[in-house]
This record gives C-alpha cells, structure tokens and sequence, in this order.
C-alpha cells in the first residue's frame, strides 16, 4: 500500500478557504460541530467482559474486547502509581497491518509525541499511550478506574482492552479508537465477589452473571472517558474532521473529556496536539496557536462532547438491556 | 444530537424457504429429477439460483452440463470420478448466458478500456513519465510525449522538458485524462492531448465506487446551479473519482476577439496556464452548490442509484427543493435517503 497521497495544491486551497469562510462550508455540508453517523454495537464478543464494535466513514471499522483477570497484588501499600497503572493493559492492532500498516509511522489517529519512546516500541505509534492516558486520568475530586479494579485486600482486577482496527488501509481518527473503548468499557461487567472484602485469601465469585456488577456504573458519574479531534481553520473550529480537512487544517487537537453530571456537563481530563496538514499556507510555514483559539476548540468539544457521550451511553444501554 | 448512532443490521440466516420462487435451480441432478427431498441438506443448499449471491469459494453447481465463465473456476477433481464442481471465486451475482456461468461482482475494481475518460492522481514522478492512480488493480502511466506541451501545438519534447517534468504535474496532482491504450497487463497509458484534458483546479474531488457510474456519451457535465451558484462543471471518471469544480470557459474561447482562432494560436495560450495551481476566485455561493451536489451523487450511492446527467439532474432539483422546506444535510440522516426518493418518483413520472 502506498502512503496516502497528499491532496493536490488546488484541492488544499480549495478546501482551505471553503473552511476559512463565515460561516464555513464544508465539503459534507455538516454543522461544524456535527458528527458523522456511526454504526456501533456492544457486547457482542463470548468470552469478554466487554466489548464493542464501531463503523465510522473513512475510519473504517474497529472492534474492541475487554478481559479482566483476577492478579494478586503484588505492590506493597507504597504501591507507586506506576505499578498501579499496570493494572490496565491496552494493546492496540492493525489487521493484517503489521508493521506495515498506516498506523507505524505516523501513529494511529495521527497523534503527535504520544507515548515517547514507550509508545514506539509498541508498534501502533502510541496509541495504545494516550488511550490508557485518558482512561487513568479519571476525573474530579481524585476518582480513579483503578480504585474500581480493587477486588479486596491484596487482589484486584487486571483489566486486558484489546483494540483491533479491521480495516488496514482506512485512516484511523482518535474518535473511531476512543469511541470503541468508551462503549465497551460502558458495557463492561465483573462477576460479583461473593467472599468478603477485608480477607486475604482467593476471592470467590458468583457465577451469575445477571447479578453482576457494571465497571462503570450506569448511574454514576464519571463515564468512560472520550477522545474528541478537533480542528481550527482560521477562526472556525470544526469537530469530527474527515481526513481531507485535516489535511487542510491549520491546528488540530484532541481533547479527552469525562461525563461528570446527568445534565451533560463535562470535564476535560487530557488535550493532545495531532498531526495535521499544512493549511493554507506553503510548506513548512505553519502558523501557531494563540490561547483565544484554543480555548475555543476546548470549549467546543466540551459544550458539544456532553451530549455525544451521554447519547452513546444510552446507545449501549439499550443494547445491553433490550429483551 | 449532534451524533448519530445507528444500530448494526441484523444478522439474517438465509432460509431455505426459497423453492418456490420461479427461478430455475442450477443443481437438479437431471431435469425433472424429485429425488431432491430425500438428498442430503448439504447438496441442496450448494446449488444456487440464478439471481442468487453467491461467495468466493461457494459451490455454484456440480452439474456437468454448464461452462465456466468468469468469476469461477473448477475445484479439484475428485479420486472417485465425481464431475468437478464449478465454484465461484466473487462475491457477486450469477448470470447465465446459454449453458455459459459467470459471476458478476458486486463490487469491483474499476478496468481501464480505451477511450475512458478517468479523472487520476499522480502517485510518482518518473525520469519520462508519470504513474497515475486511476482506481484500477495497476496504476496507469501518463508519458511526457502523451501531455500537451507548452508553447505549440504538439511539438516533440525535449530534454528541457524532462527537466520540467515537476512543473506539469507532481505527486498528489489531479488530472482529467482518457485511456490511450492498454498493454498485455491490462495497464493503462494515458493521454491529455487535448484541452479538454489536463489538470483539475477549483473544485473538489470525491469518489464513489467505480460500478456506480453509468457509462454516457460525455463524461463531463455543466449543471446550471441555482443560489447564484453559476455554472458548476463535473467530471464523472468512468473509474469513480469524480471531480466537481466551477464552470471555467474553456482556453479556446478566452483572450481573442475572435472565436475562430487558429489551433496553433490557442495552444500558445493555453501554454504556462493549463499547469497552473492557483484556483480562481470561486464565490462562496457556487462553493455550496458543489458542495450540494456532492452531497446528492454521495446520497444517490448509498441508496444504490447508479449516477448519470439525468439522475444527478434530478437528484439536485429534488435537493434544493428539499433546501426551499428549510432542511439541513449535515444534522438530517435521513434527508440523503429523501432526496433520492423525490429523484426517482421524478424520474418515473418523466
């Protein structure tokens, strides 16, 4: 497969001012804050505590599968927080891709100086780093996914999220990958403890799973967390770009928000720089950020994320729960 | 919302309730022969009706008495002299011709033929040529002595021409071009020797699969927008890649006074100008409009409406009208689908 091609001068420039217009035009004719339709499904894997299945245009298709195991704790009660941060395991993959998928050089999603130097080892540029980076980030007042892994005293849950990309040759955005992990983390459920919570020895679980308990639970707060791209072109900040206007884009970012309250609002627990194209200018001239810009997209996602998260929150109750 | 969720579609079982449609199964074992009922389940379900789909690997017949065709191919044979079956090697839908079986594909790559009009990307700049993707299973080839040259009418090219190469097109570069020849491969060599052809500018390049345009006599189309969008031009490339841009006046008419020109004159103007990378001034009103009617040849595909001058006719009259009832493409899922419905209930009643 060869690189994907970057778009001709004219295209670009086309795009570039098609965007930059008041209000702006875009190629679909979205709303700048709309978001592409997506097909999606949950807990549909055997054998998974949790899974998901997401379709996006251009993204293409990726499933997610979550495993928990029972780990004894090995970390003393200094337990540093790297050690904690083991506890979640993700691995993602591209099918078929290999070292040779999209997702090699780049990073998947396109995400810039994700991970460092542990995120290129893994293969995936990384993100498998800034995934498992929103889910720790948590939210307010010091809540932690790692506290909910917790089983009892010296045991606890070793949670494996496998994220596999089926679709080699499509362009992975941020929000196919973080979509994906936020249904099947929403729907995912442990066997309930049976044994008590203060004894050292093996815990004991029921084996039934309709008594079982939510990861997160439905009707707690926060959610899952939630990997939003979005760009900025001119003044205009657009959500849920197609990869066309990335590559037309000025500054791009990706914010990772949590659901805090029933009303929608949110709380931003990570923002990430990505890779876009060169805007309208020459290449190598790239114009910088200045902080009114960047609160704007913030906020945009923020004002916005709300009620896409909620409504994929419900999405996967539904299908959770239908007869 | 300004997300769409939507539910995957359920998975079907395909039953086994289809006898009685009045297609004619391929698999009796002699015509007439009833011992059907009593044949194993497996050799029933592995003959298929005509119509029917049918995957790669799936057995089609194992009746001696049809050829095959295309998409097919004969499974090994068997030590206890059983005939070979034909087995399919597409996913697609049987046709038969006579006692001849094919397979035609539900989707598939775009096969270059002489005379295609093909809009194309530039992947490669080679010492005399280029490689240009065109959607089909090879990249086709574009030679420096098959473009218009600047300054004359079609003069032999020079080495200063080789060293140029860059100025006329570079990776990533979009041009209109028609399949000069084929080689053994089923390669594509390209030409633009004509200023019909040449590079894309003002506009905005969309594809689409390369079965869902229908073949017509041009493949360039002016539409008369509306909302003061002016004349839009489309490329419709037999290989899917289609390219929307504003209505420029051809070279031929622009400069002189006089519309007979001599060819040679018109090629000189045409010369630096038709490699430029600069757009036009394009109005904001003629960028909705090609964005609109990229939304309706989008919409067109996802229902299955195979794209030709009269349907994207249609779809944009339908389009605009649902524009007037104040709809909205971007929030609306479902205005795609009424868009279509409207072109095609216009379309039956002529």
């Amino acid at each position: 497969m060869p690189p994907p091609t970057p778009l001709s001068p004219p295209e670009l420039s086309y795009l570039f001012t098609s965007l930059s217009l008041s209000p702006p035009i875009r190629p679909d004719l979205r709303a700048a804050t709309q978001f592409r339709p997506i097909i999606a499904e949950c807990s549909f894997l055997p054998h998974c505590n949790g899974s998901s299945r997401i379709c996006m245009t251009e993204a293409g298709e990726c499933i997610v599968g979550i495993k928990a195991e029972v780990e004894k704790d090995t970390t003393s009660k200094y337990a540093t927080v790297v050690e904690r941060e083991k506890w979640i395991e993700i691995s993602v993959e591209v099918a078929g891709g290999g070292a040779s998928g999209p997702g090699s050089g780049v990073g998947v999603g396109g995400i810039s100086g994700a991970g460092g130097a542990a995120g290129r080892d893994e293969g995936d540029g990384g993100a498998a780093v800034w995934l498992k980076e929103g889910l720790l980030a948590g939210g307010a007042a010091g809540w932690s996914i790692l506290d909910q892994l917790v089983i009892s005293k010296g045991w606890h849950w070793k949670l494996y999220i496998d994220v596999l990309l089926l679709t080699p040759t499509s362009h992975p955005s941020p929000l196919l990958l973080s979509t994906a992990v936020n249904m099947a983390l929403d729907s995912t459920y442990m066997p309930k403890l049976t044994s008590p919570h203060d004894v050292d020895d093996i815990p004991t679980f029921s084996d039934d799973w309709a008594i079982s308990v939510p990861l997160y639970d439905p009707s707690s707060f926060p959610r899952p967390p939630m990997s939003l791209p979005v760009i900025a072109i001119g003044d205009n900040v657009f959500l849920d770009p197609s990869v066309a206007e990335v590559a037309a884009a000025e500054v791009g970012l990706v914010v990772t928000i949590t659901l805090t309250d029933s009303a929608g609002s949110c709380d931003i627990v990570g923002v990430r720089g990505m890779e876009v194209g060169r805007g309208g200018g020459k290449e190598g001239e790239r114009k910088g950020i200045n902080r009114k810009l960047l609160r704007k997209m913030v906020t945009a996602c923020v004002t916005e994320a709300g009620e896409v998260i909620k409504g994929l929150g419900e999405a996967t109750h539904k299908q959770m729960f239908r007869a | 919302m300004p997300l769409q969720i939507i539910a995957p579609a359920p998975f079907i079982e395909a039953g086994d309730d289809e006898e009685d449609e009045g297609g004619v199964r391929l698999d009796l074992d002699n015509e007439g022969d009833t011992t059907m009922d009593g044949d194993a389940p497996a050799h029933r379900k592995s003959g298929r009706q005509a119509g029917g789909i049918v995957t790669p690997g799936e057995i089609v017949t194992d009746d001696p008495q049809w050829m095959r065709g295309h998409g097919t191919y004969l499974s090994a044979p068997t030590a206890d002299g059983n005939p070979q079956s034909i087995v399919s090697s597409l996913a697609g839908t049987i046709s038969k011709t006579n006692k001849l079986l094919s397979i035609r594909a539900l989707r598939f790559r775009y096969v270059p033929e002489i005379g295609d009009l093909v809009v194309g990307r530039i992947l490669e700049v080679q010492t005399k040529r280029w490689r240009v993707d065109i959607a089909a299973p090879h990249s086709a080839a574009l030679l420096l002595s098959s473009i218009n040259l600047p300054g004359g009418i079609l003069r032999k090219r020079t080495s200063t021409d080789e060293l140029q190469i860059r100025t006329f097109f570079s990776e990533g570069d979009l041009l209109v071009a028609e399949v000069q020849t084929l080689n053994s491969d089923g390669q594509a060599s390209l030409h633009t020797r004509s200023l019909k052809y040449g590079k894309l500018r003002n506009g905005v390049f969309m594809t689409i699969d390369a079965g869902m345009v229908r073949r017509m006599k041009s493949h360039v189309l002016t539409m008369n927008t509306s909302n003061g969008g002016g004349e839009v031009d489309i490329y419709l490339g037999v290989n899917g890649y289609i390219w929307i841009a504003k209505h420029t006046t051809p070279l031929t008419e622009g400069g002189a006074e006089s519309k007979s020109i001599s060819i040679t004159r018109l090629e000189e103007e045409a010369s630096e100008a038709i490699y430029s990378n600069v757009n036009e001034e394009i109005s904001p009103e003629t960028r909705a409009e090609i964005a609109r009617i990229g939304c309706v040849i989008r919409a067109l595909v996802k229902a299955n409406v195979k794209i030709d001058e009269e349907m994207l006719n249609l779809g944009y009259e339908a389009a605009l009208e649902e524009f007037l009832e104040g709809f909205d493409w971007g929030s609306d899922t479902e205005a795609g689908r009424r868009v279509v419905d409207l072109a095609l209930t216009k379309r039956r009643m002529g």
